[in-house]
């Protein structure tokens, strides 16, 4: 009789063994899951920090700050224009036009060629909250020609989350 | 090897031994002579038995079988039939073993020694627990099986007496072949002397007379009549044979003097062979369902160890799983609390600052200007253009010089060649060059091609 107990005593705990291993190896693939699982989050989180990190270093300083409405823009523009005008000869070569994304002002600029600081600042000249685009130039013997484009970014909301992936408007 | 009791029951007495084998020698650790009726009483809580019986019905015969009947549980059934022929009341427990040396080609004899199993059960009684009996078997099987331990001799008498019973067995190559077992009726010392004289040397003469080719020349005696000095003289007298004394003091330990003869056949009984048993079929069934639950108690606690271990490194598993979840928790949350969640408003502004500067800086003069920096360092070009058409970004140089000697003419020649040569490596260039040694003049016109992706990498670097 105590053999018979012993032995059922020896197979219940067998079976329960059985299923505990069972159970053990069906919690650690579940475990295994959630620690792959924070294995990739922590690498988004990383990623993300090192992005952030770039962006503060990199894009912050030059974040665009776009105009509140179509006057500002355009104004902004003929700020600029209006700034430099004397300095570099700028005629307009075509006046405030537009895109989905930005407002634009084309200029014809002449700067004497001998003048070597004039060319320099114009060469570093940048247009705050907007870029400045040197279509082309032509340095002769005594002048240097060309056509320079404002661009002001300028969006209405429902177009802020297309991808721009346009060529600059010539 | 555990300890054991080894019994024979000999008219109402029991002659018990508690002994432990070691070394292949038996020790003696308790001996006890009791009647039969205080046995089971004794035997309580002990375990282990070895037991041999008288029994009135002994069955003793060589049958011959068939040789056609070939499986030993065909052979066993027929001999069956054949005792139960002669004794159809009894019910039959039986041994038999082929005797090799009188096979004919038609039949095989074989010895069948038979005991009354109802009797031999009831004679077990004693026993509480079936489940304890290793052996049970008739005394002169017992008495064989010390016999031929103790004496080397190829054939030979062995006479036991207790009391009034005369026990006899005969013995070739260590095989029974024939046994008596009578009591004498006499009541005074010397007529019980004189009966067993008379009854063993008759016996003997019987043995040689029934057995003419062997030659039995030692009778060897054990029990009471091994401490009489009488018997003996008169056996030696009688039957001209040669007397020795059964005394197993060679392997038993804690049995002094005359002791050993007094329990010749409870020591018989631990020594008798498995073919000499006599298992009642309760006892077998107790026996084989004991082997069963002791193979699978065995089974199941190796199942039970082997799955313990693997429950163990699953275990293990489990937890070297868990710390390292705890770890890559506290990971996780470390970097969480340390990661500026940007918002989306946030992320638009930046997305929208980086497509804008890609959309209009991505193709910049610059690259291509610092490019042609060396070119411009070694002569200024008396024409030089950029222009951008369709997306693509190009220069045109115009380079014109005069010499006075010929000498700066050509290495400024070579200069320029090798300046082209480097330049070439990052942009491709158009160019055009014409060299008026006559008129010491170096004319050149260099055009780049839309910029290569190499300076494009160089950007983003």
């Amino acid at each position: 009789m105590i053999k018979i107990t012993l032995i059922i005593i020896n197979i219940v705990l067998t079976l329960f063994l059985y299923f505990l291993n069972q159970w053990f190896s069906t919690e650690e693939i579940k475990i295994n899951n959630i620690n792959q699982r924070y294995i990739k989050n922590t690498r988004k989180l990383q990623e993300i920090k090192k992005i952030d990190r770039w962006l503060v270093k990199k894009v912050k300083s030059k974040l665009l700050h776009t105009p509140n409405s179509i006057e500002v823009a355009d104004l902004r523009l003929i700020e600029f224009f209006d700034r430099f005008a004397t300095n570099y000869n700028f005629k307009v070569k075509k006046f405030i036009y537009h895109d989905k994304y930005a407002h634009y002002l084309s200029i014809n600029y002449t700067i004497p060629r001998n003048n070597y600081i004039k060319l320099v600042d114009f060469m570093r000249l940048h247009y705050q909250d907007g870029y400045k685009v040197i279509d082309n130039f032509v340095l002769n013997k005594t002048t240097l020609q060309g056509e320079l484009i404002l661009v002001q970014p300028f969006l209405t909301k429902t177009k802020k989350q297309e991808h721009i992936n346009e060529i600059v408007p010539q | 090897m555990a300890n054991f009791c080894s019994i024979s029951i000999l008219n109402e007495f029991a002659l018990v031994l508690f002994l432990e084998e070691k070394k292949n020698k038996l020790i003696v650790l308790d001996t006890q002579e009791i009647e039969l009726e205080q046995l089971e009483q004794y035997l309580n809580n002990k375990k282990n038995f070895y037991i041999s019986l008288e029994q009135k019905f002994e069955y003793s015969e060589n049958i011959e079988v068939p040789t056609a009947i070939a499986s030993s549980s065909n052979i066993g059934n027929y001999l069956l039939y054949k005792i139960k022929k002669f004794n159809p009341k009894i019910d039959i427990l039986f041994n038999f073993k082929n005797i090799q040396k009188q096979n004919n080609k038609e039949n095989t004899l074989f010895n069948v020694e038979a005991v009354d199993e109802t009797e031999f059960l009831k004679a077990l009684n004693f026993v509480e627990d079936y489940s304890q009996i290793r052996s049970t078997t008739t005394n002169k099987f017992a008495l064989l099986a010390l016999a031929n331990r103790c004496i080397q001799v190829e054939s030979f008498i062995c006479v036991h007496t207790y009391a009034k019973t005369i026990l006899i067995i005969a013995i070739e190559n260590k095989e029974l072949i024939f046994s008596r077992l009578t009591e004498v009726h006499s009541q005074t010392a010397e007529t019980i002397q004189m009966d067993i004289t008379e009854n063993i040397t008759q016996t003997i003469s019987y043995i040689s007379n029934q057995f003419r080719e062997i030659n039995f020349k030692t009778v060897v005696l054990s029990g009471s009549i091994a401490l009489d000095d009488v018997i003996p003289q008169h056996i030696t007298m009688f039957s001209s044979v040669n007397i020795a004394i059964l005394y197993p003091n060679t392997f038993i330990k804690n049995l002094t003097n005359e002791e050993p003869q007094e329990y010749i056949l409870s020591l018989g009984s631990a020594l008798v062979q498995k073919e000499n048993r006599f298992i009642p079929k309760v006892i077998k069934g107790i026996q084989q369902f004991n082997l069963l639950t002791n193979s699978i108690l065995l089974l199941s606690l190796l199942l039970l160890i082997v799955m313990g271990y693997f429950s163990f490194n699953e275990f293990e598993n489990y937890e070297a799983l868990l710390q390292k979840n705890q770890m890559l928790k506290h990971k996780y949350i470390t970097a969480y609390k340390h990661t500026k969640m940007l918002s989306s408003k946030e992320l638009d502004k930046y997305a929208y600052t980086i497509d804008m500067t890609n959309k209009y800086l991505d193709k910049t003069p610059i690259d291509i200007l610092i490019t042609l920096k060396p070119l411009i360092f070694l002569d200024k070009p008396s024409v030089f253009q950029y222009k951008k058409e369709q997306g693509k970004i190009s220069f045109t140089m115009e380079f014109e010089k005069k010499f006075t000697r010929l000498v700066d003419l050509y290495k400024f020649e070579k200069k320029f060649n090798k300046t082209i040569e480097t330049i070439s490596k990052n942009i491709s260039l158009e160019k055009s060059i014409s060299v008026d040694y006559k008129n010491l003049l170096y004319k050149a016109n260099i055009k780049t091609k839309e910029s290569t992706k190499h300076h494009k990498r160089e950007r983003r670097q």
